[in-house]
């Protein structure tokens, strides 16, 4: 199989490149010839109405789902048949729309996971953590990022919704993505907090190809450069915020899932 | 600053107390041998079960495993009785080696119910197998030489407890030194959620063999120790009451922290062996009753219990001494 190559520049491969994916759930199609790619610095917003399969498409490219057809690069490495944990170490990383943190660790710990799995250090069993001084400062460092450094000695079992949010995102940053996807990530989340995490993730290095899944069409013109729009497993456009916002397509998708209210009030 | 490891300031004192029981009970010291013996073996449950998560319900298969083991190693003519243990320990790990990868693929329930059926098939090839074990009589004609080819074993135990007590002290301080590694981190990691553990990158299954292989060395080191003490291997040693008896220790003392095995240990064979002077068939009421009752006031066993005593009174102290009541 060929690499995949941008159109531009025929030597620089894409970050992200997804050819091709199906995937159904017995009989449900939840990815329908999905195709994307995400060149190194994207800032891409993935928007659809609930159920369009946006989160199983972050699962597909991930590998926490098994793909029925289709292939799936990163660089100009096929992942297809990589574990998560492989597509990780090649730069892959993920947050998820529902909280998935270590609940009986503090939020240092829990981002000193993510370094320690990162560096490597974690497959040594005998020295203490303590001495890993680098460590517990970079953790520190990575949550100064989404302003939880005063957070850092609670327990995430006792930590409000909106700063376990920031920590998803943490957890990630710590694992120094090239290619970066955001399942929702200000879902839920009460307006302050909310500007902390896009802040955060405007201040993220610009190299890194991020995608993002978010209903809020203010977050979405402000963050993306490229928008897919995503209905029933299939792509129904991709193009600039300003000409979806204005396309008669995307409304009529918005209004015929009752999305309406939704889609026109946060515009 | 690491809230399961904010005992050490009570564990230099446990250790000199551990050390002064041969002074102040020179005639129990055969129960504080097998004390001791089962504190070890619960602290290498909880090294699998507490921190890794590994919900086991057949760990007497490595302890029965690492008694055998040192039985046939004495019955064979080795009798130098340190290297015995380690060798026994390491015929554990090994047997964990080849059982591990096949149950760690489950989790949760069938992990237990899959631990709990090899547990059962254990038992009932030792007991099939009694041109090895001795069937229903066991093994007793274990000979060994005097500990570093001094210290001669006597009929107080006083040998086999110190003896014990230093395989426990260096047992615990490895299984202390792992959890407070990165290591033991990743192990608290995958015991909360192994799907985002795996999202970070991490060799979940490698990560969890490793912690059952550490495991198994340290329950077939206190077995072998059971039966190098006692003399005797029944295959009790691998039945499922022995696999229940230590999780109930630990249970009962409290999982994660390596001190509720300590305390979960010392407890439930004092009840048990008090218990039972004053009534030997009912015994198993009071452990019960005991357990029920810790486990209703919240989580974190006994060791629990006494940390949230302490850190209650040291709040109502602070209080008072900014005036406020
Ligand atoms: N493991 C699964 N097995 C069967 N069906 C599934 C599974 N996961 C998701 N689905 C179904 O696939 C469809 C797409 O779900 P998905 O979670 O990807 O939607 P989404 O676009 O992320 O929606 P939302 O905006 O609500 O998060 C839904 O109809 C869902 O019920
Ligand atoms: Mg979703």
């Amino acid at each position: 199989m060929s690499e995949p190559m941008s159109e531009s520049g025929a030597s620089t491969p894409y970050a992200l490149t997804a050819r091709g994916l199906h995937k159904r759930f017995g009989g449900l199609t939840v990815a329908d010839n999905i195709h994307l790619s995400l060149p190194a610095g994207a800032r891409h917003a993935l928007i659809g109405p609930n159920g369009a399969g946006k989160t199983t498409l972050v699962g597909l490219l991930t590998g926490l789902l098994r793909i029925d057809s289709g292939q799936i690069w990163l660089g100009s490495t096929d992942v297809t048949r990589l574990s998560p944990q492989a597509r990780v170490k090649h730069g892959l990383v993920r947050t998820f729309q529902v909280n998935s943190l270590f609940p009986s660790l503090t939020v240092r710990q829990n981002v000193e996971l993510a370094l320690s799995e990162h560096a490597g250090t974690s497959r040594s069993m005998l020295r203490s953590i303590g001495s890993l001084t680098h460590l517990a400062e970079r953790a520190l460092a990575t949550l100064a990022q989404v302003g939880l450094e005063h957070e850092a000695g609670r327990r995430v079992s006792e930590l409000a919704y909106g700063p376990q949010r920031l920590l998803e995102i943490a957890l990630a940053l710590a694992l120094e993505p090239r290619v970066l996807l955001l399942d929702e990530p200000a879902a839920g989340v009460a307006s302050a907090d909310a500007e902390r995490m896009m802040s955060a993730i405007e201040r993220l290095p610009c190299d890194i190809a991020i995608l993002m899944i978010e209903h809020d069409m203010r977050i979405v013109r402000r963050f993306a450069q490229t928008v897919t729009v995503l209905v029933a497993g299939q792509v129904l456009a991709t193009d600039t915020p300003e000409a979806i916002m204005t396309s008669e397509a995307v409304r009529r998708v918005y209004l015929g899932s009752g999305g309406q209210a939704r889609y026109d009030h946060r515009s | 600053m690491n809230r399961l490891l904010q005992w050490p300031s009570l564990e230099a004192p446990f250790w000199v107390a551990a050390l002064a029981v041969v002074v102040i009970f020179p005639s129990d010291l055969s129960l504080a041998t097998a004390i001791a013996v089962m504190a070890l073996f619960a602290v290498s449950l909880d090294l699998a079960l507490g921190i890794a998560g590994i919900l086991t319900l057949g760990h007497a298969l490595y302890f029965g495993a690492g008694a055998y083991a040192a039985a046939a190693l004495a019955t064979l003519g080795w009798a130098e009785p340190v290297s015995g243990v380690v060798l026994a320990g390491i015929a554990a790990a090994l047997l964990a080696g080849v059982a591990g990868p096949f149950i760690l693929r489950s989790r949760g329930l069938p992990l237990i119910m899959v631990t709990l059926v090899l547990g059962l098939f254990a038992f009932e090839l030792a007991n099939k197998a009694s041109d090895f074990t001795g069937g229903d009589n066991g093994l007793s004609d274990i000979v060994l030489a005097p500990v570093l080819g001094v210290f001669h074993w006597s009929v107080y135990a006083r040998v086999e407890y110190l003896y014990v007590l230093a395989f426990l002290f260096v047992g615990f301080q490895g299984a202390k030194r792992i959890v407070g590694s990165s290591f033991g981190l990743a192990l608290r990691g995958i015991r909360d959620n192994p799907v985002r553990m795996a999202y970070l990158g991490a060799p979940v299954q490698s990560h969890l063999l490793r912690a059952y292989l550490s495991s198994a060395l340290l329950a077939g080191v206190a077995g072998a120790l059971s039966a190098q003490t006692t003399r005797f291997v029944g295959t009790d040693v691998l039945s499922i009451n022995t696999s229940i008896d230590v999780l109930v220790m630990l249970v009962l003392g409290g999982t994660g922290s390596l001190y509720g095995a300590l305390v979960g240990a010392i407890v439930y064979m004092l009840v048990h062996h008090l218990a039972a002077e004053w009534n030997p068939y009912h015994w198993m009421f009071i452990i019960g009753a005991l357990l029920v009752f810790v486990v209703r006031i919240g989580e974190g066993g006994l060791v629990g219990i006494a940390r949230r005593i302490t850190e209650r009174s040291r709040q109502t102290i602070g209080r008072r001494a900014k005036g406020r009541p």
